[in-house]
């Protein structure tokens, strides 16, 4: 199956047994086009694992470390192929990740994620309010991961409306418009999860309206309410009790898989798509873990051909919870934090030998 | 201004014309009651339960003996004699690493050794076994018998951006300064008066060197015995020492080489395992992004995993990378003749941890290194002892002065 094949598919209810041999045979493919056309990513299969030829299995297929992305700019196209370089927005004071796009690759996300999106929002376009601000989508040249969801998720609302100023205050003027106009029907409102948690309830709280017929797609920022001691579950509570908030859906995406994109489902659970799965790897073996033990997260994706990045290990931590459990079928899995981030101590230069 | 004023709380604002003021006088270089006091500092250690938890501990203990201190008394001696008297610097000022635990006591030592009055500045963010070696110092000093060291001694915890640094720095006849390059260009941008000096310490990495022959000669025993102390040197510090080996080069035919490498991994992989050195994940993620860069770079042509911690990343011979994330990946490279190493030492590299290399060969691998890296040669497992000569100086010679004493003919 080609990536464009995969993107036509409908994006849920697909056997993992399905949907297990097209991977191999997609993501097979893009391993053998990546080794040849991005020279260095060759070096790297050729060098840590077995002849991708003799793959049979989807965890057999080789990986790449996430880390390097933020080190080599790594791209399967010429330069005058590249329409836009993504970049992650990162934590301060660290590298972001640096992902080329041709024109290929970034319309092939942009329709993936509009399948996958409509699959909850269904076909039609609602008001939106963005919980950001228009600067996140204003740079030229290189954009930021969280720019880039924003622009994927606009196609899905008219009546766009950023909540945030530049300087991430909540303009609550223009909330209070918005919801005049839009308030009585069905809303889209859209934001990472931790600007969300800082800014939308205040907000709706300060002009009294309510969100009751709004849908919510907040995404990435798991990390952030992992730090602020909350679940996704008190999260949901705590909005609904604020705003009167009822959908909210959560997503878990690769700023370097822009288009692979993980929906909640009404089981709580993270569910993949068509084009893209999760494979959780003992970080002992870096082996497959089984279903119900945690490891590793690495995702996979039929989606990106002009940077090699379609099997890639994350830096998260989760377990897979049920294979073809519901009637999204396939995996459905739970992401349980980042690893964390270690600096071994070392250095003694103080020993002496007995 | 005693050591027992100051540990085991950290007093951030110091008041340093007061510290300077409250400093007594040098001491006669190795007085007796400064070798007394790390005889009964070596007692106290090895009477701790902590020893137990930290070889470096132990390590540091047996260093402070009576044996070890006369022979640096000998040595010292060799450096005296001849028309030179050997004396005191005068005051030093010792900037201690934030990460190295026990260096602050070596360094301490040697200098008080050479009869520096010395004030230690170490990081307000030290852990367990500083605290440790502050409370049995000031234990010590409290008592009677060593009420000199007590004055010629100041040990002050800052936080790092600490202003005292500039004025200590400028009353000092000697500065020492651990912990890296970032420290060392730090101090660098405070002046010294015109007439002190300065040791340094910046960033280095080290690698090993083994004789894939000579490994081969050896029994399954003696392979063990190596591999033991191969660990010791990598393990023991989690890569992260500066004389951690980040490299294994093996000098021989390529089939010697071959058969010694496919031998040697799997079995450090069982030292390891045996061990029960354990990584996070974090680490292990860390180590395998390490290894994609490598190979990404050119500087690696294959990775191999041995058991839970040992990633080998084999390639061409080049320098070691020029920083570990630690936790065992080793770059490994292959050279035909001892010499060849000689093209993967920079100025950065500092220790050489061998095997199978004869007195002959390393002597010419010195000379034809001339001073510009390489600075210890050393047996493999003895990469972290710790020695009054380091980075290439005689730390005894550079906190000393030698006197011209030449009688009338």
């Amino acid at each position: 199956m080609t990536p464009d094949d995969a993107v036509a598919l409908p994006p849920f209810g697909h056997s993992q047994a399905d949907k297990d041999i097209w991977m191999a045979e997609g993501l097979g493919a893009l391993t053998r086009q990546h080794m040849r056309d991005c020279p260095a990513y060759g070096d790297w299969v050729r060098a840590a694992f077995a002849d991708p030829a003799t793959a049979r299995r989807v965890s057999d297929l080789p990986w790449l470390p996430v880390g390097v992305f933020k080190s080599h700019l790594l791209a399967s196209v010429p330069p005058d192929k590249i329409v836009r370089t993504l970049a992650s927005s990162g934590t301060s004071g660290q590298a972001v990740s640096r992902v080329p796009l041709d024109a290929a690759t970034a319309g092939r996300q942009a329709r993936a994620l509009s399948r996958i999106l409509q699959s909850v929002l269904g076909p039609k376009r609602l008001p939106m309010l963005i919980v950001d601000s228009e600067a996140a989508i204003a740079a030229a040249g290189i954009l930021s991961a969280r720019g880039a969801g924003i622009l994927g998720m606009m196609p899905f609302g008219h009546h766009h409306t950023f909540l945030l100023d530049p300087e991430m205050t909540a303009r609550t003027e223009r909330l209070a418009a918005f919801l005049d106009v839009h308030g009585g029907g069905p809303v889209l409102i859209f934001g990472m999860t931790a600007m969300v948690w800082r800014h939308l309830a205040p907000a709706v709280e300060a002009v009294g309206g309510s969100l009751a017929d709004a849908v919510l797609v907040h995404g990435g920022g798991w990390k952030a309410l992992a730090n602020l001691g909350l679940d996704n579950a008190a999260f949901k509570q705590d909005l609904h009790r604020r705003t009167g908030l009822t959908r909210a859906v959560n997503f878990y995406g690769m700023a370097e898989q822009v288009g692979s994109v993980f929906l909640e489902g009404d089981d709580g659970l993270l569910h993949a798509p068509a084009t893209a799965d999760v494979i959780i790897r003992d970080p002992a073996s870096w082996d497959e873990a089984p279903t119900g033990t945690p490891g590793v997260i690495q995702v996979v994706s039929l989606l990106p051909t002009s940077y090699p990045g379609h099997s890639i290990l994350t830096e998260d931590w989760g377990v897979v919870e049920d294979i073809d459990g519901d009637r999204w079928r396939g995996k459905a899995f739970r992401v349980l934090g980042r690893v964390p981030r270690v600096e071994l101590r070392g250095c003694g230069d103080t020993m002496v030998a007995p | 201004m005693t050591l027992r004023q100051i540990a085991p709380t950290v007093i951030e604002d110091l008041a340093v014309g007061r510290l300077l003021g409250g400093l007594g006088p040098p001491l006669a270089p190795f007085a007796v009651g400064t070798e007394a006091f790390g005889a009964a500092l070596s007692g106290r250690l090895l009477a701790d339960p902590l020893v137990r938890r930290y070889p470096d501990l132990a390590s540091l203990a047996f260093w402070l003996r009576p044996a070890s201190t006369r022979r640096l008394r000998r040595h010292f001696e060799t450096l005296s004699g001849d028309g030179v008297v050997r004396v005191p610097r005068g005051m030093a000022f010792h900037v201690a690493p934030g990460n190295v635990e026990t260096l602050f006591v070596y360094s301490w030592w040697l200098s008080l050794l050479c009869g520096n009055a010395t004030i230690v500045r170490i990081s307000s963010q030290s852990g367990e076994r500083t605290a440790r070696l502050l409370d049995l110092i000031a234990a010590l000093l409290a008592e009677p018998r060593f009420a000199d060291l007590r004055a010629a001694t100041a040990i002050i915890a800052t936080a790092r951006d600490d202003e005292s640094g500039a004025a200590l720095s400028l009353a000092a006849d000697l500065r020492v300064v651990w912990g890296g390059d970032a420290t060392v260009a730090a101090f660098r941008a405070m002046p010294l008066r015109p007439d002190a000096t300065e040791l340094v310490f910046p960033d280095r990495r080290s690698m090993a060197a083994m004789a894939g022959a000579a490994y081969l000669d050896l029994d399954a025993a003696g392979r063990d015995r190596l591999v033991e102390r191969f660990f010791n040197d990598a393990y023991w510090f989690d890569q992260k020492a500066c004389s951690s080996p980040l490299m294994l080069a093996w000098i021989g035919s390529p089939k010697a080489s071959a058969r010694a490498s496919a031998d040697f991994w799997p079995r450090l992989a069982a030292k390891v395992a045996a061990m029960g050195y354990d990584l996070p994940v974090g680490a292990r993620l860390a180590k395998l992004t390490e290894a994609a860069r490598l190979v990404l770079d050119g500087a690696a042509q294959s990775v191999a995993r041995f058991g839970e911690a040992v990633l080998v990343a084999s390639g061409p011979a080049l320098s070691p990378r020029p920083a570990s994330c630690g936790g065992g990946l080793f770059q490994e490279v292959r050279i035909e003749a001892i010499g060849q190493l000689a093209d993967l030492v920079d100025r950065r590299l500092q220790t050489i941890a061998h095997f199978g290399v004869t007195k002959a060969e390393l002597d010419g691998l010195a000379r034809r290194l001339n001073g510009r890296g390489g600075e210890r040669l050393v047996p493999v497992g003895d990469a972290l002892a710790f020695s009054h000569i380091w980075d290439g100086h005689d730390l005894l010679a550079a906190m000393s002065r030698a006197i011209t004493v030449q009688p009338e003919p």
